[in-house]
């Protein structure tokens, strides 16, 4: 079944038409008639809370004034849409049902929110080593991960703490990064993916691969001093690379 | 010097008179202690009903000529000849009753009796404790068809749960000539009224504690109910809810928080509206917390949900305006 549906939305009350995709579900009803209960099925409800949304489609005017189809965004949410599907099932709805295509700016939208991450991550009062690991999740996300979008929601619930998970959302508000749905796109981002850096002050630099770091093949170590054999709390680091030297320059 | 019958007579004629001159100082001084202590309820400030007494015309005429007053003009000098009583928790809320005794405007008020002013001036007794003002009326009028004529006395007395009780025990007693006030007697009452003392003392220590403990809290509540009037354009309604979710939700309400919430709702003007239309089918959107519970999730979606003493279905319509998810 498909629903068409319109309302306003928002502060300003821009109107939208939207179409969902529902499926159908019977189930039953219970009614207290005096003394008695009557149970009645119901067949072919649908919006139940139990029923999972295939295919929603939104078209928000949010500027009457401006030239089609400018004043105009289109929302598009269908659980088809993984990196196996994308060409076929999921198509027809996001392109020949409702005429849209993918944003042609992800290149552009993953890589500031690669580095807006970075520059939250960097700026939080979260423990070093906290840092390290959402930064390592990170790259992880973004470099690894197969689905052909993402939101700053979903990787903000699956690596950072609850009450950072409010900061980072407003963080990215007030920079204006969009909440929707992403287009994966790495291509803008090629030669920080491949490694990481680390400074240490002005004397040493030095230079590994997120999958190096993440399969445990270089572990980078902090702690005070004495954790190392070394005097006091100064804070040390301890790096650890499972492999000779095979090149100096 | 009056007789007993000329006493008599001008008691039954002026009776009357002084029941309702009772009856007026006792509306006027609720009405002012009431405004002055909301939000708490009159009837928890005052620990006792306010009841104006009349003097008994039997023991009147004995107080007058047979107990050894030897009074020159006893119906003028009788100043209890209608009384009430003011019973109230602690100490500070005794000389919160006083200011307003003495602010009055329809009377003069004269203090007859001041306990702090006994213990000043005899440190070593522990006697019986009160605060008495005899009200006088200033000029002829009328009150609930009763004729009040100027100056005429009535007693107040003011005073705490505890000295009551010292007052309930001994008052009618020790002080009557049929009792025998034994040197036994009188140290156990003295005793008592040093313990009363001293914890009177520290009820008022609590008590001030706590109101300190409670004055942030009070000003977010003014606060709110205020936002919420105009901002609703409905009076919003107190009570233990709001008092509830304004102490789980206060902790997102930030140093500026005035000016944040001011800044936060200019920009959805449209919530106004949906907390006017559900009001009143709603309690919840009757209390002026949830300004700050929208406050609360709008900047902090996730902190809000945890040990929130809303369910989700309470909950799901206010992120639902906010268009933020509830669950993941």
């Amino acid at each position: 079944m498909l629903i068409v549906f319109d309302g306003t939305v928002g502060a300003h009350d821009a109107p939208f038409l939207g179409v969902i995709k529902a499926e159908m579900q019977s189930g039953f009803q219970r009614q207290d008639d005096g003394g008695s209960t009557i149970t009645q099925l119901l067949k072919d409800i649908f919006l139940t809370k139990a029923t999972r949304l295939y295919k929603v489609g939104m078209m928000v005017q949010e500027s009457v004034s401006a030239k089609r189809p400018d004043g105009w965004t289109a929302l598009v949410f269908d659980n088809n849409i993984t990196q196996s599907h994308r060409e076929a099932a999921a198509q027809y709805f996001f392109e020949g049902f409702l005429g849209c295509a993918f944003r042609g700016d992800g290149a552009y939208e993953t890589a500031r929110f690669f580095d807006l991450t970075r520059e939250f991550v960097a700026r939080s009062n979260l423990p070093t080593e906290e840092k390290r690991d959402v930064n390592d999740a990170l790259y992880t996300y973004i470099k690894t991960e197969k689905s052909p979008t993402f939101t700053a929601d979903e990787f903000a619930e699956k690596y950072l703490p609850k009450p950072t998970q409010d900061l980072f959302r407003n963080f990215l508000e007030a920079k204006h990064f969009p909440r929707r749905g992403i287009v994966r796109d790495t291509s803008r981002l090629g030669a920080k993916l491949r490694r990481r850096r680390f400074k240490f002050g002005s004397a040493a630099e030095f230079f590994a691969s997120p999958e190096a770091l993440s399969q445990r093949k270089v572990e980078i170590e902090t702690g005070p001093a004495q954790k190392f054999g070394g005097d006091g709390d100064e804070i040390w680091t301890r790096i650890v690379v499972h492999q000779s030297v095979t090149e100096e320059r | 010097m009056i007789t007993e019958d000329e006493f008599l007579e001008r008691w039954r004629r002026e009776e009357q008179s002084y029941a309702a001159w009772g009856r007026y100082v006792a509306h006027e001084l609720r009405s002012a202690i009431a405004s002055r202590v909301s939000p708490t309820k009159l009837e928890m400030f005052l620990k006792i009903p306010v009841q104006p007494r009349v003097k008994n015309t039997e023991s009147l005429l004995q107080k007058a000529f047979h107990r050894k007053k030897d009074y020159p003009n006893p119906y003028e000098q009788i100043e209890d000849k209608v009384g009430l009583r003011f019973v109230v928790l602690v100490e500070d809320d005794v000389r919160t009753i006083e200011e307003e005794v003495e602010s009055g405007t329809g009377w003069t008020a004269q203090k007859a009796k001041d306990f702090e002013e006994d213990r000043e001036q005899r440190p070593y007794e522990f006697d019986y404790q009160s605060l008495h003002y005899v009200l006088r009326s200033k000029d002829e009028f009328t009150f609930e068809g009763e004729r009040i004529l100027a100056d005429m006395p009535c007693e107040v007395q003011v005073r705490t749960l505890l000295q009551h009780a010292y007052s309930e025990l001994t008052h009618d007693t020790i002080y009557k000539p049929s009792v025998t006030a034994t040197p036994a007697l009188k140290r156990a009452a003295a005793k008592s009224m040093a313990l009363i003392e001293a914890t009177d003392g520290f009820f008022t220590e609590v008590s001030r504690t706590i109101g300190g403990m409670l004055a942030p809290d009070r000003a977010l509540t003014g606060f709110l109910a205020e936002r919420y009037s105009q901002f609703v354009g409905l009076e919003g309604v107190g009570g233990p809810l709001n008092k509830l979710l304004i102490d789980h939700y206060k902790h997102f309400a930030g140093d500026h928080f005035s000016r944040e919430l001011e800044m936060w709702l200019s920009h959805k003007p449209f919530l106004g509206r949906l907390i006017h239309g559900r009001a009143s089918s709603n309690s919840l959107y009757r209390v002026p917390a949830i300004l700050l519970i929208y406050y609360a999730v709008g900047n902090n979606p996730k902190m809000a949900l945890q040990d929130s003493p809303l369910s989700d279905e309470e909950l799901e319509p206010i992120y639902s305006d906010l268009g933020e998810a509830i669950h993941g």
